[in-house]
């Protein structure tokens, strides 16, 4: 059973990955592109969308030689397009309260991209707390709390006694856990579709996309080991593909992954040939550019799912 | 109540039918509210059960065996057990063999397919009876409280009541839960429209009640 | 009594319908949850709180 989640991951993660290695200039900046970036979702967020999977891809060091020269380009390529940070940094100074600077960040920093005066601008928002309280959803704080925990930006300065951060000035990751809808440890039969998509965020969070099972609360890997398998079942019978592999990550960032044959052989069968992973049962359109706009995130999803799922099951984390 | 029903319908062979469906959930009132049984009910559930003999033989289970045959089957022993226990006495020859178990699978990988078919022997969920069903519901808690989470997201509520019937019915036997039934009963009632699924939420509140709710407030009925 | 207005050799109930009628499958097509802009409630509290976007000037 585990031999044949292998191998479905396996194809799943390859495929997308060479998917989005192929396709990556279609996530490259427009020209003239500037800090302001008028639409951050559709332009900016791919950029850190593929650094997040090339990153664990070359975090987990569990692919061929292939897919690492893969992953490394994507990042060269991301990070040319950032500037080499500058974009980055430009950003965070003309809104130094948005976190997305940080979080994009994170991901090249872990795999050894630095730009030293973003750096130092980060070091200094990140200790404000203004940034540290500004009004997000819980599921948000954590993903902040993680880059900066990514970054080595998570420690306050001495004496620092802020009001959520205890007196080392550190995250007090059971308090944002507390706040997040998971944390109550609600009736499972009552979730929506972008609770879902909170609840799985969390996950991802705490764990540091699988880094960290460890840390996830004992009441909490209970609760999702029961209810896990309900949520992948409902979700995968309507097509929800990019939620089930959003899920099936939740999975493998718990200590004890459950593990799910059916569900994995049939993710690998809905992925089309060149690894575009659709992103729900809707017939996949359009020319290559909408195809990417539309089925872009999904990849990457099953990039990261994949990539966490065969590191599991093959033991080496 | 019963008696009148079948005695006042036109068709008297669908109001029959009807009874057989019903099943031992026509002794409901009686076990959970502590309404007497009338005797001429009694009587008209006998009636249904002898215009159609219950099947001799013992069919396998679902998915070896037709599952038509064996829900009926499993039905009929509940309801004619529980004539016999609540009329005391042995019933005009009216027997039902006690079918084959149910396949094992409560907490495996087709928790979803085997909670889908506890529910549709949920009518053993009452006082009073027990056996395999009985058995493996107490052996999957979990499968049971996977398949009611799971019908209640598809927003498919009679089959949600039924299997939260057995969810109630552990409850009452003092069986752990992984959740807690009574919001998720209350749930499905506000939820779902229909006769069963009332009479089925009905049933489930009444077993987390407890049996000290079963007795009436006041002895007004023989 | 009924057994005195009702013979059971006056009824045939049919076995075939009545096992169909006692089989209750579950609904064959769901209706989970999908992604529902309507439902974002939290976006609308911002809309109805939040001030107008400035105009250009």
């Amino acid at each position: 059973m585990a031999i044949s989640v292998t191998q479905h991951a396996h194809l799943l993660a390859s495929r997308a990955l060479g998917w989005l290695h192929t396709h990556r200039e279609r996530g490259a900046l427009p020209p003239g592109c500037t800090a302001e970036l008028a639409e951050p979702d559709t332009v900016y967020k791919p950029l850190g969308e593929t650094g997040l999977a090339a990153s664990l891809v070359l975090r987990e060091a569990v692919a061929g030689s292939t897919e690492l020269r893969l992953a490394r380009e994507l990042l060269d390529f991301g990070w040319k397009q950032l500037g080499g940070g500058s974009m980055l940094h430009e950003r965070l100074l003309r809104y130094p309260m948005m976190s997305d600077p940080l979080e994009t960040y994170a991901h090249y920093a872990r795999c050894g991209y630095r730009h030293e005066p973003l750096e130092l601008l980060l070091r200094h928002t990140t200790s404000l707390h203004s940034t540290r309280a500004a009004e997000v959803l819980p599921n948000r704080r954590l993903a902040v709390a993680n880059a900066a925990r990514i970054s080595g930006f998570d420690r306050g300065e001495d004496g620092d006694e802020g009001p959520r951060t205890g007196s080392t000035g550190g995250t007090d990751w059971a308090g944002l856990t507390a706040a997040t809808w998971l944390g109550a440890l609600p009736e499972p039969w009552l979730i929506d579709w972008l609770t879902a998509y909170s609840m799985t965020h969390t996950v991802f969070h705490i764990t540091d996309w699988g880094r960290l099972p460890e840390r996830l609360p004992d009441d909490i890997v209970r609760h999702v080991g029961r209810w896990l398998p309900v949520w992948i079942d409902i979700w995968a019978e309507i097509g929800e593909w990019d939620l089930v592999a959003e899920l099936l990550i939740v999975d493998n960032c718990l200590p004890e992954p459950l593990g799910d044959a059916a569900v994995w052989e049939r993710l690998a069968g809905i992925q089309h040939e060149d690894g575009l992973m659709p992103r729900d049962g809707h017939p996949v359109t359009g020319d290559d550019q909408e195809r990417f706009a539309a089925h872009h995130h999904s990849t990457v999803v099953a990039a990261v799912a994949g990539t966490l799922a065969v590191s599991r099951t093959l033991g080496t984390r | 109540m019963v008696a009148e029903h079948v005695e006042r319908a036109a068709d008297p062979g669908a109001a029959l039918a009807a009874v057989r469906i019903i099943g031992a959930d026509a002794f409901a009132p009686a076990l959970l509210a502590g309404a007497a049984l009338h005797a001429r009910d009694a009587e008209a559930v006998r009636v249904a059960l002898t215009a159609l003999p219950a099947s001799d033989h013992t069919p396998p289970a679902p998915p070896a065996g037709p599952e038509a045959a064996w829900l009926m089957a499993w039905r009929d022993w509940g309801t004619v057990t529980l004539l016999t226990v609540l009329t005391g006495r042995d019933t005009d020859g009216v027997t039902a063999a006690r079918p084959t178990a149910p396949t094992a699978g409560g907490d495996g990988a087709d928790w979803a397919s085997w909670s889908v078919r506890m529910g549709q022997l949920c009518t053993l969920a009452l006082p009073g009876l027990d056996g395999p069903v009985h058995e493996a519901a107490r052996g999957a808690p979990l499968g049971l409280a996977r398949g009611a989470t799971r019908a209640t997201l598809r927003r498919d509520y009679p089959t949600a009541a039924r299997i939260v019937r057995w969810l109630a019915w552990l409850r009452a036997e003092g069986v752990a839960l992984p959740l807690d039934p009574a919001p998720l009963v209350e749930h499905i009632a506000q939820m779902a429209a229909g006769d069963r699924t009332a009479l089925d939420t009905a049933i489930a509140r009444r077993l987390l009640a407890g049996p000290s709710a079963y007795e009436p407030s006041d002895r007004t009925g023989t | 009594m009924l057994s005195q207005t009702i013979r059971p050799g006056e009824i045939s109930l049919d076995t075939t319908a009545l096992g169909a009628a006692m089989t209750e499958p579950e609904a064959p097509v769901s209706d989970a949850p999908v992604y529902a802009p309507e439902a974002g409630g939290v976006l609308l509290l911002l809309a109805l709180l939040s001030p107008k976007e400035p105009r250009d000037r």
